[in-house]
């Protein structure tokens, strides 16, 4: 029987990290498959898609893995998790799971722009100019007023200046913010055309001004990453709006 | 000898990026009073750079007080262009000395270590945001 095997792919334009699991997805998997959901909703993509079509299911139960919500909200904004299952087994997927249950990737991924169409969100592409940054934080202002979250004005421009100014200096092409709220946070994404991975650097090493601007990135935001896909990457982060309800 | 307060810059920014004004008053023989109101960033902050190196390079000029109370926001690239002008005034013999910064612009400065390296006469209460307390940038 061959071994389960996985691939993860970043889609950037849809907001989705699609999980594709080939072989037997057995008991014995199971931590493996919860790492890799867990690994892949800590990026705080929109969503999650596990596409489970060409995989052995010996027995339904594995599939209540996807059921629990993998990363406490106190950390991340939730991530909603789709599964694609053959049509065979679609029903017992998704009460195994309580997920919605598609029968293709496509399908799931339209569901998802339907959602992120309703949500407040915000995006511009703003030329890789030297007052992109500029540009950027008065989206956040509008932004900001718009959904009533001024208390993170100051904190979510330096964010966003320091991400456009890194995809400005390092990637020369079209950036796109977007600035999304996921309650309890607000969420940034900023794409650019380059694969290289951003890197943090110590205060005490930068000299360089990127690194620093990273730096405050990571200090002033909740959470922050990146995800690499076709034609470059998408820098994220987040910050809280408003603490968790107990 | 009295030196005459001469203003001899006054820039504005284009209009598309951030806005900047930088003011230069040379307040004395061999300091410099750097006036900076709007915000600072990658498209306003080479100007501000340059602004800072042409102070440098008037003769006897060595120390810089730079009055950051009119600046609501600064980033990284500030950050570097004040870590280049601390540098250089070093190295003329003088040093850089910056005041004034409140809100975001206090807290980042602090946070990045800045606030060690230069000579930061900042607010008791600088992460209020309240308006900074009357100071001509004549402090020894």
């Amino acid at each position: 029987m061959p071994e389960l095997a996985e691939q993860v792919r970043h889609d950037l334009d849809a907001s989705v990290t699609v999980l594709v699991f080939t072989g037997v997805l057995g008991l014995s998997a199971v931590p493996r498959v919860r790492k890799t959901l867990s690994n892949a909703v800590a990026q705080c993509p929109s969503a999650v898609i596990v596409d489970l079509r060409s995989v052995r299911l010996p027995s339904v139960v594995a599939l209540t893995v996807f059921a629990a919500g993998p990363r406490s909200r106190v950390t991340h904004p939730e991530v909603a998790v789709l599964l694609c299952a053959p049509s065979s087994i679609s029903k017992r997927a998704h009460i195994a799971s309580g997920r919605p249950v598609f029968d293709s990737v496509a399908a799931a991924i339209a569901t998802v722009a339907e959602t992120r169409r309703r949500m407040s969100r915000y995006g511009v592409t703003l030329p890789s100019m030297p007052e992109a940054p500029a540009r950027a934080r008065e989206c956040v202002d509008h932004a900001c007023i718009q959904w009533s979250v001024e208390h993170v004005l100051n904190e979510a421009r330096l964010v966003v200046s320091e991400l456009v100014t890194n995809a400005v200096r390092h990637a020369g092409s079209g950036v796109e913010l977007e600035l999304m709220l996921r309650d309890p946070f607000l969420h940034v994404r900023v794409r650019d055309g380059s694969s290289a991975p951003p890197v943090l650097l110590s205060e005490s090493a930068s000299t360089n001004v990127g690194g620093r601007g990273l730096w405050l990135v990571d200090l002033y935001a909740s959470g922050w990453g990146y995800l690499r896909g076709a034609g470059g990457k998408v820098v994220w982060a987040t910050l809280r709006v408003r603490p968790v309800a107990a | 000898m009295l030196w005459p307060q001469t203003c001899y810059t006054v820039e504005m920014a284009r209009d598309a990026g951030a806005p900047l004004c930088v003011t230069s008053t040379r307040v004395d023989y061999d300091r410099l009073r750097i006036t900076v109101t709007g915000e600072i960033d990658l498209s306003t902050s080479p100007r501000l750079l340059e602004e800072l190196m042409t102070g440098l390079s008037l003769p006897g000029c060595r120390d810089i007080v730079l009055d950051l109370s009119g600046v609501s926001f600064l980033d990284a690239s500030a950050i570097g262009v004040l870590m280049r002008a601390h540098t250089a005034c070093r190295r003329a013999g003088g040093r850089l000395t910056v005041f004034g910064a409140r809100g975001i612009v206090a807290e980042v400065l602090h946070m990045t270590g800045v606030a060690g390296s230069l000579v930061l006469a900042l607010l008791p209460h600088r992460l209020t945001g309240s308006a900074p307390r009357s100071n001509n940038g004549r402090h020894a």
